[in-house]
């Protein structure tokens, strides 16, 4: 038993090796005892006690389990709709002799072969996968993003932009630092509106914009969407010219008209169930890999809007080199000059260079009117003089 | 006699399907895992860079070759059994789920910015959402169970899995919601019952498995696990001490039992009992399975013992905190190296470089992350899985008879992708 010999009488002219094996006929789960032969072309084996015989084409061979420690050797039939059942037989040979031979004379049975298509195909279908993946991520998430943003109705985003103001005005509470109250010097706040309508003239958007100081030093201002704009008075106070306040009142108003802000909720969104799903969740790091990628969608973001800011003042012929000389100086009072931001720290930066955004700034300025009369520009500098709690302005 | 059909007919034995439960007594039926830790590892290590550089979406690749790795080293009657899945199923299984899913988030995200809610309404959703997501997980773990079922064969044999997914998902989720109300009381309820519906609907070929528990004799024995955690967690409240606390109403809370000695150490001896305890019990349970299940005139029994278990977990929390602690002290090295070396290069004032040697530890903490979950990806096939299964099997024992000419071949299901809710829904089925 399981040994090898030559047959006498081989009568395809080629080697007849014989070994002893189990057969399953693949109806029940019964096992009989089989000689097998390679006779020719052919894998022929017969019950040791009992008259049945098979004859099995060495092409249509398949193996299982070739992950079997071991040197035994599984083979089946290759399925087809004609021949269903004879894929559901399995025949066990255990003898190293016959598997070597058979090896040889039905190369497709090699464990080698079948292993390296099992891993290096899909690990190659894969990888072509991944890598379209990223660059989806990389260059198709944006487009897709602003075409939904583009189809959402005004009034959502007016809703949406009215939620996110108030949780805003909570984590203020939140942190420590008291809610701000609002600037309300009447003045004041004619002069703002009356720049952000001639703004607004430039673009067919017709959001309902609505422009709130806040009292508090930061020097700092955002929009969100649907029109609502914030500015705090200590971007005011650092502002040395009337220009540099309309820069950054048109650089949030460019954000509103881009929809960043609805961009960019989708974008988080999709990047977020995307990276989760396909990775296979690992929230930690799905998470920081979205806000890093997050933060480069960010930076685009506010060169986009510096661009379109600049050219709304152009186009309402205000004087549009504000930009510009509100970062020399902002930059120069954060102690950052402009050769020394490495390549990491604008990685993980919200905001484009200081240098970056000067340069552009200055490149697209025009000459213009002033953005506002000088008795307009001292009323926007004292609209602190009179506050009120956020939501009575 | 070149066509490749049987010559002749096959003898055709009656089959009995009817199992009538004759006491089971010797058996001359065995049942073994024949696998080897190097071959786990090396096939956890090739699934784990591949998973690494292809952002995960190997993983169903990776998932089939560590199953059919498993599955072809478990032996019944010296046959292995067979894995027949297909990684591309799997994938396909996940895109599908994807499409589905993707498009509903997005609607239900957008529904609910729609609407503005107060606390009490969003506590409402989030407890909806939970009670969605208990259904659902039980409905994947059925569909991943007899996706697994239908892609394994022995001797040519196809297993299945029999009855309505929705059924058991139902069901399911009621006990599961008996044992959430309950406070966890209702455990051995919840497992006798799906396991009773799971088993019953279990075939290899023409033979069901039937499972006839109940869950009075897991009880008691639940009762000390359930016991301790709530020993614990009680006296926790108890005796914890927040009035240093900033935050609360006046000063934060303090127990009663906060002055008392002792009580913390009593809590935390309980809460460390726990794991333990909850090992023993997952070993009786099992054992108890064992001797309650039968497949046809076949009985089962399970020698399973809470510390073989238990020091599977041992060893592999140890060699996790090994590898991590010495990654963890390298790249503590590398930063304060970074620190001395690298500020000093940069330009810059302070603020700037302090900015910028932040990037490179977040980057740094990032690629540690990483690191960690590529590890556990490695070493818990080979820690885990591996000896669990050896173990496991190795301690089960088959008894009585089985007429293998009687045991016929069950019908053939539709080839189909499978089991991506339960990839989205991160279930996990017996670790693979």
């Amino acid at each position: 038993m399981r040994s090898t010999s030559m047959s006498p009488d081989s009568s395809a002219g080629g080697d007849c090796v014989e070994a002893s094996g189990r057969f399953n006929d693949g109806q029940t789960a019964a096992s009989r005892r089989v000689s097998v032969a390679i006779v020719g072309q052919r894998l022929e084996f017969q019950e040791e006690q009992g008259s049945l015989r098979w004859a099995w084409p060495l092409d249509e061979l398949r193996r299982v389990g070739e992950e079997r420690r071991g040197d035994d050797l599984i083979l089946t039939y290759v399925e087809t709709p004609a021949k269903e059942q004879l894929a559901d037989a399995r025949l066990v040979i255990h003898d190293t002799a016959f598997r070597a031979a058979l090896l040889a004379a039905a190369p497709q049975l090699s464990g080698g072969r079948i292993r390296r298509r099992a891993i290096w195909r899909p690990a190659a279908l894969t990888l072509a996968v991944a890598a379209g993946l990223v660059a989806f991520v990389l260059f198709g998430l944006r487009p897709a993003a602003q075409a939904v943003a583009n189809v959402v109705p005004v009034s959502w985003e007016v809703a949406l932009g009215d939620s996110v103001y108030d949780q805003v005005l909570d984590y203020f509470s939140l942190f420590g630092m008291g809610q701000p109250e609002a600037c309300i010097a009447e003045p004041g706040r004619q002069a703002l509106e009356t720049l952000t309508a001639t703004l607004a003239e430039g673009d067919e958007t017709g959001y309902p914009y609505r422009v709130v100081v806040l009292d508090d030093e930061m020097v700092n201002a955002f929009a969100l969407p649907g029109g609502r704009i914030v500015l705090f008075r200590g971007l005011i106070d650092f502002s040395e010219r009337p220009e540099e306040v309309a820069a950054v009142l048109s650089h949030e108003m460019a954000h509103i008209i881009a929809q960043h802000g609805v961009a960019r909720i989708m974008e988080q969104f999709g990047l977020t169930i995307l990276l989760d799903f396909v990775t296979g969740g690992g929230g930690v790091i799905t998470g920081s890999a979205a806000v890093v990628l997050g933060l480069s969608y960010s930076r685009h973001d506010e060169r986009e809007a510096d661009s379109l800011g600049i050219e709304l003042l152009n186009r309402a012929g205000i004087q549009s080199d504000g930009l510009a000389t509100f970062f020399e100086r902002f930059s120069l009072e954060r102690g950052t000059d402009e050769g020394n931001l490495g390549e990491i720290g604008t990685i993980l930066s919200t905001h484009p260079a200081d240098w970056e955004r000067i340069e552009a700034g200055r490149a697209a300025a025009r000459d213009g009117r002033p953005a506002f009369t000088e008795d307009e520009w001292a009323a926007v500098q004292a609209i602190c003089d009179e506050t009120a709690p956020v939501g009575g302005e | 006699m070149v066509d490749a059909t049987f010559e002749g007919v096959p003898p055709r034995m009656g089959g009995t399907d009817v199992a009538s439960a004759p006491p089971p007594g010797p058996s001359n039926h065995s049942v073994d895992y024949r696998g080897g830790a190097g071959q786990v590892f090396r096939i956890a290590l090739v699934n784990s860079l591949l998973s690494l550089v292809t952002l995960g979406i190997y993983r169903f690749w990776a998932r089939t070759r560590l199953r059919r790795y498993f599955w072809s080293h478990v032996e019944l009657d010296g046959d292995p059994i067979e894995y027949t899945g297909t990684g591309m199923q799997l994938f396909l299984g996940f895109l599908i789920v994807l499409a589905i899913l993707v498009p509903l988030l997005f609607g239900l995200e957008y529904v609910a910015t729609l609407f503005p809610q107060d606390a009490w309404e969003q506590a409402a959703i989030v407890l909806v959402q939970g009670i969605g997501l208990l259904f659902l997980v039980q409905y994947a773990v059925f569909r991943a169970r007899r996706y697994r079922l239908r892609h394994t064969r022995w001797r040519g044999i196809r297993c299945d899995q029999t009855g309505s997914g929705r059924r058991y998902a139902l069901r399911a989720f009621g006990y599961a919601l008996l044992t959430f109300v309950t406070l966890g009381l209702a455990y051995p309820l919840f497992r006798v019952k799906t396991q009773r519906f799971l088993m019953n609907n279990t075939r290899i070929g023409s033979q069901a498995f039937s499972f006839d528990g109940s869950a009075r004799p897991l009880f008691k024995k639940w009762l000390l696990v359930w016991a301790a955690l709530f020993v614990g967690i009680v006296l926790i409240a108890l005796s914890a001490d927040l009035s240093g606390a900033p935050f609360g109403p006046d000063g934060g809370y303090r127990g009663p039992l906060a002055a008392v000695p002792g009580v913390g150490f009593v809590a935390a001896i309980a809460l460390l009992a726990v794991p333990l305890l909850y090992a023993w019990y997952s070993a009786r349970e099992l054992r108890y399975f064992a001797q309650v299940t039968r497949f046809g005139s076949l009985g089962f029994a399970s020698g399973l013992k809470a510390r073989q278990v238990l020091i599977i977990y041992a060893i592999y929390y140890l060699v996790l905190a090994v590898v991590a602690g010495i990654a963890f002290l390298v790249f503590s090295g590398f930063v304060a190296g970074l620190q001395e070396g690298l500020m000093a290069s940069l330009g810059g004032t302070q603020e700037e470089q302090m900015m910028q040697f932040q990037g490179i530890v977040i980057l740094l903490g990032f690629v540690a992350l990483l690191f960690a979950a590529t590890l556990v990806s490695i070493i818990q096939p080979v820690l885990i899985m591996h000896p669990l299964a050896r173990r496991v099997i190795g301690t089960l024992s088959l008894k009585g008879q089985y007429d293998m000419d009687a045991l016929l071949q069950g019908a053939k299901t539709r080839e189909r992708p499978g089991e991506g809710l339960a990839d989205a829904l991160d279930v996990d089925v017996a670790g693979f």
